[in-house]
């Protein structure tokens, strides 16, 4: 079963879509901020990260991405951003951070296991 | 929660603060939409799974509301729609609002509210009542923040810097608000509720819940069934939605409040409609209260108990009025059997020395013969019964013939014509009066095996009548002429009706009368008199 992490500051954002994904056959592990995100990453080894994209307090989605993908170690880990604003401007600055891929909420849920699905194919390591 | 924090960093300029508004609401906006949607799904998948289709339909048009929240807010909160030409597009910015997103909002709330308090769902899950929790608070922080928006457009405040500040304190509210007891009307205290709404799940649901809180609820669709609901029966509320096609709701307030039964009985006013102008108008309109659509159960049973007891209280206030007035109704027949209506009125606006001149009048004293003898065979108590019962049959020959009793003297009674409202047959009706009496007396005398006999006089002239004194006044008559006509009686004989020439020439054309002579009376000297014996005609209408 692929583990996914959850980086998602909201309670009812994180219940909601954690066990949407449960359901869907994923193991889901769960960070409530930027900086936990980062540690997660590290350590549970997920095979792809969705990150949402405005966090508070501390660091927010994107620096959160941008270090991941600094990261040797977490660098090949898929990483779908979330955001709550559809601006077309957003998906460029995602891409940008290093996104593999960008999602907005409300989540459709068919949608964005679609895009999880093909970004674990692609993902070659483990 | 998230916050906006580049928007945070940059103070804002007023040129822009619209737009950040804008911009700051679709984001608060997106996160309790997304909760809706996202849970309702979840929810309904675990429906399939647990053969609870009763409850799909609610939750269907849960998840459908959230559907089109999403797409107003899209739609709604476009920024590029409000630039352009004098930026009218802000204008109508609240009614589009009010248009796109509080219906579904109130959907929301509605229907999560309805499967909580009536389904049960323990078969399903323990998460299940979390989860419609969820979509309900979402529900309700949907409806703050767009009341919230709404106002903030209105006033066209300056943005505060930290927007997010003032939307989290709602937030806290919400989440703070009392949960659903059993919202049961203590005993007695229900009432029968009319509710108008055009929108059948509405109606539904309102009903449902003012049944479970101890009320009878009649339904109406529109404007026109209300009014022929109110005709068929008596409600003790009515709780009305503001937009209606054919008669809109402020219309039918207005009709409600002009109507003079109707007027009393308490509306509260429920709508969609956001913003501060709805509110001020129904309750310029008369309304008693209004409340927003996605009402919060304990909200609405507190105000519509409050309602009740104020209806409550403002009957026994009329009842009150009622009695009050029935006794000041009391107090005017008594005051009116003293004194003649005309005096008494004047009495009451205050005039204090009443007196007036009549050129005519005619006066009769009528005096109890055979009365002394009997008290001493008879105790006095029955005396005065008997005096009594007597009298009593000359008031109904008194108000029979429209004159005027003045007063009783011991045992003498004493009543007068043509005053206090002048007539000119005053001479004629005293007349027919002093005849029927002889009458009564024969019959009472035949009745009660009596002997009593009644000394009549009668005399005609002008005469003062009016009120003196301060205490325990009547309405009574002076002058000569009145002194004579008690000379008439006291110088008459029992069984006779004695009258003064200037009565005899008055009445010579129609009634029959022995001369009596020349006698002597007190304090007036030599004077002709007659004595009264008969009617000379038998024509309609005479007496009785």
């Amino acid at each position: 079963m692929p583990k996914i992490l959850l980086v998602e500051d909201d309670e009812m954002n994180r219940d909601m879509l954690s066990r949407r994904l449960e359901r869907s056959g994923y193991q889901v592990v769960i960070a409530v901020d930027g900086e936990q995100g980062i540690a997660m990453a590290q350590s549970e080894a997920p095979q792809l990260i969705l990150m949402d994209w405005r966090l508070e307090p501390g660091l927010d989605g994107c620096e959160a991405t941008r270090r991941i993908k600094a990261s040797s170690l977490t660098r090949p880990i898929p990483i779908i951003a979330l955001t709550a604003y559809a601006a077309p401007s957003d998906r460029e600055i995602a891409l940008a951070a290093g996104c593999d891929d960008y999602d907005t909420k409300p989540v459709e849920l068919h949608r964005l296991l679609g895009k999880i699905d093909a970004l674990l194919k692609k993902d070659t390591t483990s | 929660m998230t916050n906006d924090n580049d928007f945070l960093n940059q103070p804002p300029e007023p040129a822009h603060t619209r737009k950040a508004l804008l911009d700051h609401m679709k984001h608060e906006l997106r996160t309790p939409i997304s909760a809706v949607i996202g849970y309702s799904e979840m929810l309904l998948e675990d429906i399939d799974s647990s053969g609870r289709s009763d409850l799909a339909s609610a939750l269907q048009k849960i998840h459908t509301a959230g559907k089109q929240l999403l797409s107003a807010v899209d739609e709604v909160l476009d920024p590029a729609k409000m630039t352009g030409e004098r930026g009218l597009a802000w204008k109508t910015l609240e009614a589009s609002i009010s248009d796109g997103m509080l219906t579904p909002i109130d959907d929301v709330v509605a229907y999560s509210e309805q499967v909580l308090v009536e389904d049960a769902t323990s078969d399903i899950g323990e998460r299940f009542t979390a989860d419609l929790k969820k979509i309900r608070g979402a529900g309700q922080r949907l409806h703050v923040l767009i009341d919230k928006f709404v106002d903030q457009l209105k006033t066209e405040l300056d943005v505060p810097s930290d927007l997010s500040v003032m939307f989290r304190e709602e937030e806290e509210t919400i989440l703070h608000q009392p949960t659903e007891q059993d919202g049961r009307t203590p005993e007695g205290e229900g009432g029968l509720v009319l509710v108008v709404d055009d929108n059948e799940s509405n109606r539904d649901l309102l009903s449902r819940r003012l049944e479970r809180q101890g009320h009878a609820v009649v339904v109406a669709e529109n404007g026109v069934q209300a009014l022929q609901m109110m005709e068929a029966y008596r409600f003790d509320l009515v709780l009305l939605d503001i937009m209606m096609p054919e008669m809109d709701g402020f219309q039918l307030l207005q009709r409600l409040k002009s109507h003079p039964v109707w007027r009393d009985i308490p509306v509260i006013m429920i709508s969609a409609m956001g913003g501060i102008d709805g509110i001020v108008r129904c309750i310029e309109l008369g309304a008693e209260d209004y409340l927003p659509k996605s009402f919060n159960p304990v909200l609405l049973k507190a105000r519509i108990g409050a309602c009740l007891e104020k209806k409550r209280l403002r009957d026994q206030e009329q009842a009150h009025l009622a009695q009050l007035q029935i006794a000041r109704e009391k107090t005017e027949r008594l005051l009116l059997n003293v004194l003649p209506e005309a005096i008494a009125d004047k009495l009451k606006e205050g005039e204090k020395f009443i007196a007036e001149r009549f050129e005519e009048a005619t006066v009769l004293f009528a005096d109890l013969f055979g009365f002394t003898e009997l008290s001493i065979r008879i105790p006095p108590v029955e005396l005065v019964y008997m005096l009594n019962e007597l009298f009593s049959l000359f008031d109904n020959l008194t108000e029979r013939y429209g004159l005027e009793k003045i007063k009783t003297i011991g045992d003498c009674y004493m009543v007068a014509g043509g005053l206090p409202t002048r007539r000119a047959d005053h001479a004629e009706t005293i007349a027919e009066m002093a005849i029927e009496m002889q009458q009564e007396i024969e019959q009472y005398n035949r009745a009660h095996g009596l002997t009593l006999s009644i000394r009549t006089g009668i005399n005609t002239g002008p005469v003062v009548a009016g009120i003196i004194g301060t205490r325990k006044f009547i309405y009574d008559l002076w002058g000569d002429t009145v002194n004579t006509a008690s000379r008439m009686e006291s110088h008459g004989i029992p069984g006779r009706i004695q009258v003064t020439k200037g009565t005899y020439e008055r009445l010579r054309d129609q009634y029959l009368f022995d001369e009596r002579g020349l006698i002597e009376v007190k304090g007036k000297g030599i004077m002709t008199t007659y004595f009264l014996t008969g009617r000379k005609y038998f024509t309609a209408g005479q007496g009785q």
